[in-house]
């Protein structure tokens, strides 16, 4: 009886060591195919859960972004006819050089991005395609403007986890610069990041676009994800500090392109 | 109120509590730093002081891992442990529940709540000790005060 007693009083404390070893065991081995599955049967609730937030949210950004899309799109028609020109010419001047085709064209999923408030965060998003769409891990993602938002790091049937571009462990090689000088972004900050590897004899200037290098099995070339804002050049270093700002805005993402 | 000492409704409320938190809106302070309602703490507090039980540390372990799995990219497993902590910490109030007066009662309901924003926002955002500071305090008062007109209408702590 006593043993009862006593084992009733430190209920509380076996339950908390019973939880610390559970999330030590989530903690090491989240990879784990058991765990992936709970996972995709957790963004699939959560997605019927976070429903009405979803129409509310989209009932009221469709018109701001119908507004938005409208003027952009007859910048881009502009631009677009302007960039056949310079295709057409590319294309003849790659011809007489004898170089091939660095682009290809990529396939693009649409999706919606399923966010709730409570659960929001600068690492990660959830997006309504999954297995059943085709999508896989590691597909990079990008937003309606073609910056790169992420990759996707876990797939459910129907919804998948996304990397975002400002998580800590985010990591992508870029190039920048007229000289094309291949470097290494990672973030710091909210919007910012920094270019690690860059030769300090390089010339890079404000405002150049940072782009994907391709020099990975994840990203294609040529994706822009960034802008430089600041150059640092020390005398003791190799290399120079070289900070730039995302050109995506993670805090108004309702739509991506999963790139397939 | 009574009807919370009974688990079947204790799952029910559970399930609309995460169904209304999910789809609350939140206030951006400033940059990406956002204060949302958590309701999700309020109702566990509130569990508490109607059930002196280990099983709303399992709740609160749920509810964290739900958390868990939808915001953390590689620290599974923290969230559900600051909640579950949270929960095991608070369940304190009813060990000294004839010691404490209501006003201990509530500045020790204040601290958890700050402790428990605290270790949040440390895990999931990458900022100043000084911001992740501010924020969470900010976020305590806010849920704080929630707890508050909760107690005066349902839970009314003695």
């Amino acid at each position: 009886m006593n043993f009862f007693k006593k084992f009733n009083f430190n209920k509380n404390i076996l339950a908390i060591s019973f939880t610390s070893i559970l999330s030590l065991i989530i903690f090491f081995y989240n990879d784990d195919n058991y765990f992936i599955d709970v996972k995709s049967f957790v963004f699939n609730t959560y997605e019927i859960s976070s429903k009405p937030s979803q129409w509310y949210k989209n009932l009221l950004a469709v018109k701001k972004e119908n507004e938005l899309l409208s003027k952009e799109l007859v910048q881009i028609y502009l631009l677009n006819s302007k960039l056949i020109n310079y295709e057409i010419e590319n294309k003849k001047l790659r011809d007489m050089l004898g170089l091939k085709d660095s682009f290809k064209h990529l396939t693009l999923l649409p999706a919606n991005i399923i966010e709730s408030n409570y659960f929001s965060s600068i690492e990660s998003r959830i997006i309504n395609v999954g297995t059943e769409d085709n999508i896989r891990k590691d597909l990079p993602v990008i937003d309606i403007y073609g910056n790169l938002v992420g990759k996707v790091i876990e797939v459910g049937k129907h919804n998948s986890k996304v990397q975002l571009i400002t998580d800590n462990n985010f990591s992508v090689s870029v190039k920048v610069g007229n000289n094309i000088s291949i470097g290494q972004f990672r973030p710091t900050y909210y919007q910012f990041g920094v270019l690690d590897g860059i030769i300090k004899t390089l010339d890079i200037s404000d405002e150049d676009l940072v782009f994907t290098s391709g020099v990975s099995e994840i990203y294609p070339p040529d994706i822009p994800l960034a802008k430089v804002k600041t150059q640092v050049r020390k005398k003791n270093k190799l290399f120079q500090e070289v900070g730039v700002s995302l050109l995506t805005d993670i805090d108004n993402l309702y739509y991506v392109f999963v790139v397939q | 109120m009574f009807l919370l000492s009974s688990n079947k409704f204790i799952f029910f409320v559970s399930l609309m509590v995460f169904l209304v938190q999910s789809n609350l809106p939140s206030i951006t302070i400033y940059n990406y730093h956002k204060i949302n309602l958590d309701l999700i703490l309020i109702f566990l507090t509130a569990l508490i002081f109607f059930k002196d039980s280990y099983k709303i540390i399992f709740l609160a372990f749920f509810y964290g891992l739900i958390q868990d799995i939808i915001v953390n990219i590689d620290q599974f497993g923290i969230l559900s442990f600051t909640k579950s902590f949270t929960v095991f910490l608070l369940l304190y109030i009813r060990k000294y529940d004839t010691i404490w007066n209501k006003e201990i009662k509530f500045l020790y309901i204040f601290s958890i709540y700050f402790i428990h924003f605290y270790l949040y926002h440390f895990s999931i955002y990458n900022d100043y000790y000084s911001s992740i500071f501010f924020i969470s305090f900010l976020q305590a008062i806010i849920t704080f005060s929630l707890f508050i007109i909760a107690d005066k209408f349902f839970i009314k702590i003695k």
